[in-house]
């Protein structure tokens, strides 16, 4: 079981939000959802993989990650209009808690997932799954997909907007899913979104590319 | 839900301003020295090389087009058309970056050459 885990570490990738850039580029990422709140700044040696910090600071739970993650492209569909990708993305580090019975415990922890997405200049559709996994803290699943428009189709340069839902599915919480109606403002090099979800919590996400 | 309602309202505006301020082409040609580049200049003395490109969809692909020729020293400026999949290349005076290396520029980066054509 550790050598695949091992080997999913060395395959892996992230998905989402284009977790791999073009050679040599930068990125930076915070994401809050309600669940948690993350920031992840990766850089690309290649348009093939990406390299970088991950930290996340879970509400429920009250546990930190703090990660190395390696974002994989598996495979990419270039079309005239279109672009279609499939991302593995996975991560080996330290989670912290001192939640409950935990005693500002220290735990190993890795997690690994796939992400698709497709993409046209108006319409946008994407997965994702991860599976997270340390010695005692922290033990899940979790899984959203999304569906998205845009209202106009601008030039390079120009405010992008999009319209979009987000469907997420946690199998060990109550209320296992949550819909997130979001909109997404994108110019340049930054991109930003903002939701309110069925579970009455914010989303706010910022990605900046440099 | 006040404050996310301000927001939806906020960006329905910013919408109808973007919707009312996209770029029409269609009764107009710019002229040479106002071409809209996505960076850069244009030589006049120089080059232009017209490369249809697959899988531009985003600001971040363009970007990253942008991004990975304006490191070579034979180019001048950039204009990326994301609704034609096309990327203008602006060579300097006397300098030329040949079918072979755009290609590879343009798979390292991510995305698929179509077609290649010079003025």
């Amino acid at each position: 079981m550790r050598k695949l885990l091992l080997l999913l570490l060395f395959l892996s990738t992230e998905v989402a939000s284009r977790p791999v850039s073009y050679p040599g580029g930068w990125t930076f990422m915070t994401m809050n959802d309600g669940h948690k709140y993350s920031v992840h700044t990766h850089y690309s040696p290649t348009a093939n993989y990406s390299i970088g910090y991950k930290g996340e600071f879970w509400r429920s739970g009250d546990y930190q990650i703090h990660a190395l993650q390696i974002n994989n492209l598996l495979k990419r569909w270039n079309k005239q209009h279109a672009q279609a990708n499939i991302y593995l993305k996975s991560g080996i580090g330290i989670t912290y808690s001192d939640y409950n019975s935990f005693n500002s415990e220290t735990d190993p922890v890795f997690f690994t997932g796939l992400a698709a997405d497709w993409e046209t200049r108006k319409y946008f559709i994407s997965y994702e799954n991860r599976i997270t996994k340390s010695n005692s803290i922290v033990d899940n699943f979790r899984q959203k997909a999304r569906i998205g428009f845009s209202p106009y189709v601008a030039d390079f340069g120009n405010l992008h907007t999009w319209l979009m839902l987000e469907v997420s599915h946690v199998p060990e919480d109550e209320k296992n899913f949550a819909y997130t109606p979001l909109i997404r403002l994108f110019k340049g090099p930054s991109l930003l979104e903002t939701g309110y979800s069925s579970e009455g919590k914010f989303l706010l996400n910022f990605v900046h590319r440099f | 839900m006040k404050t996310f309602l301000t927001i939806i309202f906020l960006t329905f505006l910013n919408i109808t301003y973007a919707v009312d301020n996209v770029h029409n082409h269609d009764n107009h040609e710019h002229s040479s020295s106002a071409q809209g580049l996505s960076t850069g200049t244009v030589d006049p003395k120089g080059g232009k090389i017209d490369v249809n490109v697959f899988g531009l969809v985003c600001d971040f692909c363009a970007q990253a087009i942008q991004k990975v020729f304006m490191k070579r020293e034979e180019v001048s400026g950039i204009k990326v058309d994301l609704s034609g999949g096309l990327v203008a290349i602006y060579t300097k005076q006397g300098k030329d970056i040949d079918d072979e290396d755009i290609t590879t520029l343009i798979v390292d980066a991510g995305y698929n050459v179509d077609s290649i054509n010079r003025e």
